[in-house]
C-alpha cells in the first residue's frame, strides 16, 4: 500500500458560526491524483484554502508526510512543497518563461544574477519535459492560458513541491490543451508527485482520478478509489444526495407573448449558439455548474459583453450596446457579485435605490432628497430590508439585506424583464425565501424573470422552466413539475448525454 | 520559435519607433537651422539634461514597480540650499556633498516608510514629502538663494571637460550604464518587473517585496540629490527653486519611452530614448525661436503621440486571446 502524503483529520472551519466545514476526515496517498468532487459551496474551496495556507482551520489536524502540517501562509505553503495552481495564474506577464520560474529562487552573486548555473539547467530540464514547445526566452504575455498553467506547473517543481493543487485548471482551456494537461498530470504522477484535482466536468474525473472524495455540504461524505464508482450516476448521487424540492407553484405564464426571443447567442467569453424564449409572467431558470455561461448570458442580455446573434425584445429586435440601453428597453439586472457590481457599498441604502432611474427622485437634473428618502422608506418596507433606517450605509448591512436593497433598485426602474444572477448567494434561509417570494410576486404582476443559478434546488423552488447549461452552450430546457429528474440534470450539466 | 520572435519585435519596435522620431527631429531641425548640429549646442544639451537622466534612471525602476515619485524635485532643492549653507559653515565640500546624498536618502527613507509601513499609495506619500520638503528648502534660505565663495570648486562639475567633451555626459553615460545593469542583470531589475507586473505573483514567489520597495525610493532620494548637486555646480548658488518641475520631466520621459504607468513594462533605456526626445524637441525649438507657449503645446502633442503609437503597438502584439479568456475566467 502506498503511504499517505496528506492525511485530514476532523477538519473544520467556521465562517461567523456557518459550518464551511465539519469535521471533514480523508487521506490523500503519494502519487496519486485524488480529486475533490461536490456542488458549488460543498466546502471544496475552503479545504484547498486550508490545506493552502490562505484559511486558519478552526479544528482538526493534518499530517503532511506524517508531521503536523500548519501553514502560516501561501508562501509558507509553498516553501513546504505544497504548490497551488490558482484560478487565477501567479505569473509575471511582462517577464521571460525562464524568469518567471526562477522568480525568487535567482542565484546571486553581490546582487548580480547568474546564468548558466546549474539550478536553471534544471529548471529549464523540467519545463522541456512538461511541454517542450515553451521557448523558455518567450515572454508569458505571449502564451496562452494553458501554456501559463504548465509554467506554473514548473514553477512548483522547481520549489521541490510534491503536491501539487489543481482548481478547475481546465475551465479556460481548449480540448487538445486539456489533452496536454492530462499528460502532464501523467508525468507528475510518475515523478511521485502528488495532485489534488478539482473539477466539475466528471468526464475529466473519471478519466485521470485515481481516488474521488465526495463532498456535500461542507462535510466528507466519501472517499473512493475511482476503480469502485463504476458510473457517472453513482457520483452524482453522492454528490447531490436528496434534493429536498419545496413546493413549486407553477406562475400564470402567457406562452403566446414572448418578452424575449434570443436566437444562437454566440461570444468569445463563452457562449456558442444558445437560442431561447422567455414568456410573458415566466420565471425561466438558467442552471449549470461554475464556468458554465450563465453570468455570461446575463451579460449578453444586458449589454455588458459583445455577442453575434439575435435578440428580440417584445417582437423586436433589440441591438443593446450597453446597460443604458438595456435598462430603456425595460431590462434590469441583479448581478452576481452585489458588492462590487450591484451596490455602493459606502453609500446609504437612499443613496442607492434610485440608482437605475433618478427620475423618480429629481426634476430637471436636480435631486430631490426628501424624495430619495421616501423612496428609500418605501421600498424598505415593501422588500422588508432589516435596518437601522434608509441612511443607513449598506456595508453594515447583512448579505440578504444588501441583495434587497439591489432588487429595490432594480424594481425602481420598472423593469418588465428581471434577469436575476445568483439572487440568493452568500444570503442567508429566511432572506432567501423572502428573496423567492419577491421574485414570484413579480411574475404575478406579469413581468417576466430569469434566474440564473447553480443552486439546484433554487431553481427547482421558484422556475417553471430550466436552461441546463454546460461549456457555454445550452443543452436541452425542461419544464419543472413533480416528475423532474435531478439525476438527469445532474448528468446534463456535468457534461452527460 | 514564433513566439520569441514576437517578443524580441515588439520591445525593440518601440524602441526603434523612438530612435527613428530622435533621427527625424533632429534632421528637421538641422535643416531649419545648421547650428543645432553644432559642438557647442551639444555640450549645453549634455549639460542642461543630466539631472533629468539621473532623475530619471531612479523614476524609470520605480514606475516599472508601479510606484512614482514626485518628491524629487524638491529633494534637489533642499540640497542645493544645504549644499551651500554646509560649504558655508567651512566644511569640504566632498563631505558636504556626501552628507547631501544622505538627505537625498532619508527622504527616500521616509517616502518607502509612508508607502510600506503606513501603506499609503506612491502618490500621496510623495506628494505630501515633495510639499513639506519644498517648503523646508524655502524656510531653510528664507527664499533668498544662498551663496558662499566656498563651493566655488564644485563648479568644476559644470565647467570641466575631457577635451570638448564635458563631464555632463560622463556622468549620464555612468548612471545609465549602472541603472541598465541593475535593471537587466540584477535580481533589484527583475524583482521591479515582478512587482509591478503582478504583485502578488513576486509575493508568492517569496520576494521581499518591501525591501525592494525601499531599495528603490532610497536610490531615487539619491539620485535626485546629485541631480541637486550639479544643479548647484551649473548655477553657482543654493537657489530653493532648484529642481521645479522636475517631477513632471522624469515621468514624462519614461512615459514617452514606452514605461507603463501602470508598472511592469518598459526600460532604462526607453527612459533615457524619451527624455533625449523630449530634450532635442525643447532644444530644437529654442533654436528656431519658438515661443516657449507653443514649445509646451508641441510637447504635450509628441508625448501624445508616442503614447498612442506604443499602445497600438503593443496591443497588436500581446496574445489578445488570452487575456480575454483570462478575463472571462475571473468573470465566472
Amino acid at each position: 500500500m502506498q503511504e499517505n502524503v496528506l492525511e485530514i483529520k476532523n477538519v473544520s472551519k467556521h465562517f461567523a458560526g456557518v459550518k464551511a466545514l465539519d469535521d471533514v476526515s480523508f487521506n490523500i496517498k503519494k502519487g496519486s491524483c485524488h480529486c475533490l468532487v461536490g456542488e458549488n459551496g460543498a466546502g471544496k474551496s475552503t479545504l484547498i484554502k486550508i490545506i493552502t495556507g490562505a484559511h486558519k482551520r478552526t479544528a482538526g489536524t493534518i499530517l503532511y508526510n506524517g508531521k503536523e502540517y500548519n501553514p502560516s501562509s501561501t508562501k509558507d505553503a509553498m516553501k513546504t512543497g505544497i504548490g497551488c495552481l490558482f484560478q487565477e495564474l501567479n505569473v509575471v506577464e511582462q517577464l521571460r518563461v525562464e524568469e518567471n520560474i526562477c522568480l525568487g529562487l535567482e542565484e546571486t552573486k553581490y546582487g548580480i544574477i547568474q546564468n548558466n548555473n546549474e539550478s536553471l539547467k534544471k529548471v529549464l530540464d523540467v519545463l522541456a519535459t512538461l511541454d517542450a514547445s515553451i521557448n523558455p526566452k518567450s515572454y508569458v504575455e505571449e502564451l496562452s492560458v494553458a501554456k501559463r498553467q504548465v509554467i506554473e506547473i514548473a514553477k512548483a517543481l522547481a520549489l521541490d513541491s510534491d503536491i501539487i493543487i489543481m482548481d478547475e485548471p481546465t475551465a479556460a482551456l481548449s480540448e487538445e490543451e486539456v489533452r496536454r494537461l492530462f499528460q502532464v498530470v501523467a508525468d507528475l504522477k510518475a515523478r511521485g508527485v502528488t495532485i489534488i484535482y478539482i473539477s466539475h466536468r466528471l468526464d475529466e474525473i473519471f478519466e485521470i482520478g485515481d481516488y474521488i472524495t465526495c463532498l456535500r455540504d461542507g462535510r466528507h461524505i466519501e472517499t473512493k478509489p475511482r476503480a469502485d464508482i463504476h458510473t457517472r450516476q453513482e457520483l452524482i448521487q453522492m454528490m447531490i444526495g436528496k434534493v429536498l424540492v419545496e413546493d413549486y407553484i407553477p406562475n400564470k405564464v402567457d406562452y403566446n407573448v414572448k418578452a424575449i426571443e434570443a436566437i444562437g447567442l454566440t461570444n468569445d467569453k463563452k457562449l456558442k449558439n444558445v437560442s431561447f424564449d422567455l414568456h410573458k409572467g415566466e420565471i425561466l431558470g438558467f442552471y449549470g455548474l461554475i464556468g458554465a455561461g450563465k453570468t455570461e448570458i446575463a451579460n449578453v442580455l444586458y449589454g455588458v459583453d459583445e455577442y453575434e446573434g439575435t435578440v428580440k425584445i417584445n417582437g423586436a429586435t433589440a441591438n443593446i450596446k450597453n446597460p443604458t440601453q438595456a435598462i430603456a428597453k425595460g431590462l434590469a439586472l441583479v448581478p452576481e457579485e452585489r458588492r462590487t457590481e450591484g451596490l455602493c457599498t459606502m453609500l446609504s441604502i437612499c443613496d442607492n435605490t434610485p440608482m437605475m432611474n433618478y427620475k423618480t427622485v429629481s426634476s430637471g437634473g436636480i435631486l430631490n432628497a426628501k424624495k430619495m428618502k421616501d423612496l428609500a422608506d418605501m421600498y424598505v418596507k415593501k422588500v422588508v430590508v432589516a435596518c437601522r433606517d434608509s441612511a443607513q450605509v449598506i456595508a453594515f448591512l447583512s448579505g440578504g439585506n444588501q441583495q434587497k436593497v439591489v432588487l429595490s433598485k432594480c424594481l425602481n426602474s420598472n423593469p418588465d424583464i428581471i434577469l436575476l444572477d445568483e439572487p440568493t448567494r452568500g444570503v442567508d434561509v429566511g432572506a432567501k425565501q423572502e428573496i423567492y417570494a419577491l421574485i414570484r410576486e413579480l411574475s404575478e404582476q406579469g413581468r417576466s424573470v430569469i434566474v440564473f443559478s447553480s443552486e439546484l434546488p433554487e431553481i427547482l423552488n421558484i422556475c417553471d422552466r430550466v436552461g441546463l447549461l454546460y461549456d457555454g452552450s445550452l443543452q436541452e430546457i425542461i419544464q419543472n413539475g413533480d416528475d423532474v429528474d435531478s439525476q438527469h440534470i445532474m448528468n446534463i450539466v456535468t457534461g452527460g448525454v | 520559435m514564433k513566439d520569441k520572435k514576437f517578443s524580441m519585435n515588439r520591445k525593440m519596435l518601440q524602441n526603434l519607433i523612438l530612435i527613428l522620431v530622435l533621427i527625424a527631429l533632429m534632421i528637421f531641425f538641422y535643416i531649419q537651422n545648421p547650428r543645432f548640429m553644432a559642438l557647442v549646442n551639444w555640450t549645453n544639451l549634455a549639460k542642461q539634461n543630466v539631472q533629468s537622466i539621473f532623475v530619471g534612471c531612479a523614476m524609470a525602476l520605480i514606475i516599472i514597480t508601479g510606484g512614482i515619485d514626485l518628491s524629487v524635485g524638491s529633494v534637489m532643492a533642499l540640497v542645493a540650499v544645504s549644499f551651500v549653507y554646509l560649504c558655508g559653515f567651512g566644511i569640504n565640500i566632498w563631505v558636504a556633498a556626501l552628507i547631501c546624498l544622505g538627505i537625498g536618502a532619508l527622504v527616500g527613507i521616509l517616502n518607502a516608510f509612508l508607502i510600506i509601513k503606513m501603506r499609503l499609495t506612491p502618490i500621496i506619500a510623495t506628494i505630501a514629502t515633495w510639499t513639506s520638503i519644498s517648503g523646508l528648502a524655502y524656510t531653510l534660505c528664507k527664499a533668498i538663494p544662498v551663496q558662499a565663495d566656498e563651493m566655488k570648486p564644485i563648479t568644476i562639475l559644470n565647467t570641466g571637460t575631457v577635451g570638448v567633451i564635458p563631464y555632463a555626459l560622463f556622468f549620464m553615460i555612468i548612471a545609465i550604464a549602472v541603472f541598465m545593469f541593475l535593471e537587466k542583470k540584477t535580481v533589484l531589475g527583475k524583482y521591479c518587473v515582478a512587482i509591478g507586473g503582478n504583485e502578488n505573483a513576486a509575493i508568492f514567489s517569496g520576494i521581499n517585496v518591501d525591501r525592494i520597495k525601499l531599495i528603490i525610493y532610497v536610490l531615487s532620494g539619491i539620485m535626485a540629490a546629485m541631480a541637486g548637486i550639479i544643479a548647484t555646480a551649473r548655477s553657482g548658488q543654493g537657489d530653493p527653486t532648484t529642481g521645479a518641475g522636475m517631477e513632471t520631466v522624469a515621468i514624462a520621459g519614461c512615459v514617452l519611452g514606452g514605461i507603463d504607468m501602470k508598472g511592469g513594462e518598459g526600460s532604462v533605456f526607453g527612459m533615457v530614448l524619451g527624455t533625449v526626445t523630449l530634450a532635442v524637441i525643447k532644444n530644437g525649438m529654442n533654436m528656431m525661436g519658438v515661443q516657449s507657449f507653443y514649445q509646451q503645446v508641441a510637447t504635450g502633442l509628441v508625448i501624445l503621440v508616442a503614447v498612442l503609437i506604443n499602445f497600438a503597438v503593443s496591443k497588436k502584439t500581446k496574445h489578445g486571446k488570452s487575456s480575454k479568456k483570462k478575463k472571462a475566467a475571473e468573470a465566472v
